[in-house]
């Protein structure tokens, strides 16, 4: 009751003091590029029932020239069709048959001739390879706007001899040994295909199949356990040992003459190490019973930590995988095996109802397939990023959102708004944004635009407030932010500091909830740091206790009074119904097998993360981190015989994996029933928990924490 | 320069290579320790042998280094902005590079001189840490990829003609082969890859034979044998008897 009152006048407060003592701090300062100002427009139109929903990058990437995805000159686009205008074969045949469109558009034939577990199914969810030109069509031409629904626009990529590579896809093994009882996906950065942990009890590979879309890119590279076997040989110098310097040199993957990062002339790689927790087992598999299908990402996606380019390339990555795993049954003569994959990979800004495009491709591809296939995600380490904020706006009421862009960011930042649809016209809500030198918008509702110039007319950010159905069924205010900094001259910058967004309610009734997102902007492990990951300045926001112990839970009293909030953090492409999510807990310490303070929580906002499954966010926890002191979990670093350790769900979720093949291929007394859906997950989450009275709620824990497998024994070997 | 563009690239490695780009910045008798034990209490004469060959190294790479004057990779760009100070000296040979071979292969010999059946697997893992220190002067930003090349050319070279003095019999000269390298026939972009230069496997009747076999296992354009290799060399009595006081010191 005290709580209630407490926060009731609290909220009043800060109503009222919004009001009163809105800052509004000196027009102009001495910015390091004098802003033109802001300029206000409408959104660019959009008939919503006839033209695709837009990519929420979309408007940005127009108004900037797509100055942020690359220089290649196709685009990869991930596409949902209008299940009323046909088939994707029939899409295909319109996009061949069309003068305009067949050499602009390339559908590979993994999504015209879907594999055995898929036949005859009407998925509406593909990957095209598009012309730059092909991408304003889309908005444009009605002809189209008959087919797509909706799409995103994944990085540049350059095209070259690719379009043999991609229609070889369907490639089967020849003469395919042994049974496979499960096949492991691996969709990563890093693969480190001849690392002794990937090999059988043959000394076979055990990857099938690597496609690598780096060299070249995108299209890339398919690598058979033939080829890779022939690496192996190739750089075996008269002992036993491979020399895996000279390996990765010969294969292209430590060519020095080429710039960007390597992930394999590393030491450690995240791709490697996941790799390892998914797919290690302590007596090698037989060959040919658990092979393994990798996908090494592209670079340059993999950098951008947005993952606003990556999700077009992770979707086909996992159409590849579930295709090798039919074609891997139909060389072995047997019925398609259970396919796990994992995406070790998130985000922090979307929708969180489980609808935004790839959340919808992934539900439609698990539940669609006619023999199992799970995807295994992180539930995101951004519990305590100040990444999320939750408002409540009484009529009449303004909040304002502290963001704090940080300076040296070499990336863009973006920060999300969404709210409740309200209605075709929108949410009687109202935005305004200060930029650091005190550069005042005007207010704008839903169906406009602020956009903040510098000389030149260049655009440096941009607020568009869009009504509900242009992105999804909730309104939306996407702002984006040019870097702050940059190692080239020319390239428009923004500035750093505190960008005050203000939000109205004009209406007569409360608008609850308003979610913020910024999306990730940090560095891919490995990676050097462009981008600096902004987030939000509230006074209120309590970060650590007296002890200088984290605070993780939001109702502790010196963060309670904050709108910057700790639930409803979950990896954005994590809210569909139908992937299985984990999140991270720490082994040792006290107290033990506490829930990791990084782990992000839920719940997904409705109807996402709907399954009959409760707590609505990750569905079990297993191991992120050994101790206090023992940061991470033990795994294979890039060559034969090193260890490295890495933390944070995107090692949690590897483990689940691990023990999702072992409960497929080798039933135990603990671990009885193949664990092949969510349900199974929580449930076996929950009968394992070891208890102890601090067992972490269901939004932020699932059914449980799985100690399995446990941490290392002393020694050489790591589990 | 196409060298600065790899030096460039290769710095991506810094992270990962900091704590042995900082100890190696002396000659790393720890890292040769890794492979073959050489505990001062155990093997003070291997090492006062080891040194003599390093003296030699740095004697001879000095006076390339000071006859070419070829510039530091910092020279060519300031955003090189090597980890460690850069020498006073030019950059072509690398004199880790150098040092590093003629220590991989007098050690070598030293210990196969008492075990002849001894795995070639020991030599390779040596020639793998040689080019490894050599490489990380290339991430440090001290150093281009060619530099390592004409350092271990220059490194296998000098060991040939040290092993040539220190175990010819008195009164007889020893062969031993030279090589030449060719700077205008390294490839700008190339980068440095030791198999290229070296076969660990090669075999020949004598060291002399072996050693050429080996450097021409590459085939590759600037490594020429010398017009007048093998050349000769006599016993040097001194590194004689300190050649079998270490070799004393070894099964």
């Amino acid at each position: 009751m005290i709580d209630w009152l407490v926060r009731t006048f609290t909220r009043i407060w800060r109503a009222v003091s919004g009001v009163i003592f809105s800052p509004r701090p000196p027009a102009g300062g001495t910015p390091r590029q004098p802003p033109a100002g802001w300029t206000t427009a409408p959104v660019p139109p959009r008939d919503t029932t006839q033209m695709p929903g837009a990519d929420p990058y979309h408007d940005w990437a127009v108004s900037t020239g797509f100055a942020y995805y690359g220089s290649g000159s196709w685009l990869p686009l991930l596409l949902e069709l209008r299940p009323s205008a046909g088939t994707i074969q029939s899409f295909g045949q319109f996009l061949a048959a069309s003068p305009r469109y067949a050499n602009l558009v390339i559908v590979p034939d993994i999504f015209t001739q879907p594999s055995t577990r898929l036949l005859g199914k009407n998925l509406t969810f593909l990957v095209v390879l598009a012309d730059r030109s092909f991408v304003p069509a889309i908005d444009t031409d009605t002809s189209l706007h008959k087919w797509i629904a909706r799409y995103e626009i994944g990085q540049a990529v350059t095209v070259d001899s690719h379009v043999s590579s991609i229609t070889g896809f369907l490639n089967q093994p020849a003469n395919y040994v042994g049974t496979p009882k499960a096949v492991i996906g691996v969709i990563d950065d890093g693969i480190a295909f001849a690392h002794e942990r990937f090999l059988d009890a043959g000394g076979q590979p055990r990857i099938e199949y690597l496609w690598d879309q780096v060299l070249p890119f995108f299209s890339g590279m398919e690598y058979s356990k033939v080829a890779i076997q022939g690496f192996l040989t190739g750089s075996l110098f008269g002992g036993q040992v491979v020399d895996e310097d000279d390996l990765y040199r010969k294969s292209g993957h430590i060519n020095q003459t080429r710039g960007g990062h390597k992930p394999l002339a590393a030491r450690a790689s995240h791709g490697a190490h996941v790799m390892d927790l998914a797919c290690h087992r302590k007596l090698r598999p037989q060959t040919g019973e658990q092979p393994i299908v990798a996908v090494q990402l592209p670079v340059s996606s993999v950098r951008d930590t947005s993952g606003a380019t990556l999700r077009p390339q992770i979707y086909f990555a996992l159409r590849y995988i579930v295709a090798k795993a039919d074609a891997i049954a139909a060389a072995a003569v047997c019925p398609p095996p259970p396919v796990v994959v994992n995406v070790s990979y998130g985000t922090i800004a979307g929708p969180h109802d489980g609808l935004s495009l790839f959340e919808r491709a992934l539900d439609e591809l698990i539940q669609s397939a006619t023999a199992t296939v799970e995807v295994v995600l992180p539930a995101g380490n951004n519990h305590l990023s100040r990444c999320h904020a939750e408002l409540a706006l009484a009529p009449g009421s303004v909040q304002t959102l502290n963001w704090r862009v940080l300076p040296d960011d070499w990336t863009e930042s973006y920060l999300d708004i969404w709210m409740p649809g309200g209605g075709a016209a929108g949410p009687p809500v109202q935005i305004a944004v200060t930029a650091p030198d005190g550069a005042r918008s005007g207010w704008i509702q839903a169906g406009a635009q602020l956009q903040l110039k510098i000389a030149g007319n260049t655009v440096v950010a941009q607020v568009s407030f869009y009504p509900p159905l242009y992105v999804g069924p909730q309104a939306v205010v996407r702002i984006s932010m040019a870097p702050t900094a940059s190692p080239r001259a020319g390239v428009p910058l923004a500035m750093p500091g505190l960008w005050r967004i203000s939000v109205r309610n004009t209406g007569h009734l409360p608008v609850s909830p308003i979610h913020t997102w910024i999306e990730r902007d940090d560095a891919a492990p490995g990676y050097k740091r462009a981008g600096a990951q902004s987030y939000l300045d509230d006074p209120a926001y309590g970060r650590y206790d007296d002890g200088g112990r984290p605070i993780v839970n939001d109702n502790d009293p010196r963060t309670i009074n904050s709108h910057v909030k700790r639930r409803h953090t979950l990896n954005a492409i994590a809210s569909g119904g139908s992937p299985i999510v984990i999140g991270g807990f720490r082994h040792g310490g006290k107290p033990e097998h506490e829930a990791w303070s990084g782990s992000s929580r839920g719940p997904a906002l409705p109807p996402g993360r709907a399954n009959g499954v409760p707590g609505w966010g990750p569905d079990a926890m297993y191991r992120s981190e050994d101790s206090p002191s023992h940061h991470g979990v033990l795994g294979a670093g890039t060559r034969s015989g090193s260890c490295v350790a890495m933390n944070g769900t995107s090692v949690a979720a590897p483990l689940a994996v691990r023990r999702i093949v072992d409960s497929i291929v080798s039933p135990s007394p603990s671990n009885p029933t193949p664990l092949v859906d969510r349900a199974k997950v929580f449930n076996d989450a929950g009968w394992n928990d070891p208890g102890g009275g601090n067992q972490p709620p269901a939004e932020l824990g699932g059914g449980g924490r799985v100690l399995d497998p446990p941490p290392r024994e002393r020694g050489i070997e790591w589990p | 320069l196409d060298q600065v563009e790899l030096v460039g690239n290769w710095a991506d490695l810094r992270e990962d290579r900091a704590e042995e780009i900082v100890t190696q910045m002396s000659p790393p008798v720890a890292y040769w320790s890794t492979v073959l034990n050489l505990r001062p209490d155990r093997r003070k004469w291997t090492l006062e042998l080891l040194h003599a060959a390093l003296r030699l190294a740095n004697y001879a790479q000095m006076r390339f280094k000071h006859a070419l004057a070829c510039r530091r990779p910092l020279e060519y760009s300031p955003q090189v902005q090597p980890m460690i100070l850069t020498p006073g000296h030019g950059a072509l040979p690398s004199g880790h590079a150098t040092e590093a071979h003629i220590v991989a292969l007098v050690l070598w010999n030293l210990v196969r001189s008492k075990e002849p059946t001894k795995p070639l697997e020991w030599l390779e893992q040596l020639m793998r840490q040689a080019a490894r220190v050599a490489i990380n002067r290339t991430v440090a930003g001290v150093h281009f990829p060619v530099d390592s090349a004409a350092g271990q050319l220059l490194g296998l070279t000098l060991g040939a003609y040290f092993l040539a003095r220190a175990t010819a019999p008195a009164g007889v000269k020893a062969n031993y082969s030279a090589f030449k390298f060719d700077g205008t026939a390294f490839d700008n972009t190339g980068d440095f890859d030791w198999r290229k230069h070296y076969n660990v496997y090669a075999t020949g009747t004598s060291a002399a034979e072996t050693q050429t076999k080996a450097l021409n296992a590459g085939g590759v354009a600037f490594a020429d044998q010398m017009s007048n290799s093998p050349q000769s060399a006599g016993r040097a009595p001194l590194l004689a008897e300190l050649w079998s006081m270490a070799q004393g010191e070894w099964p």
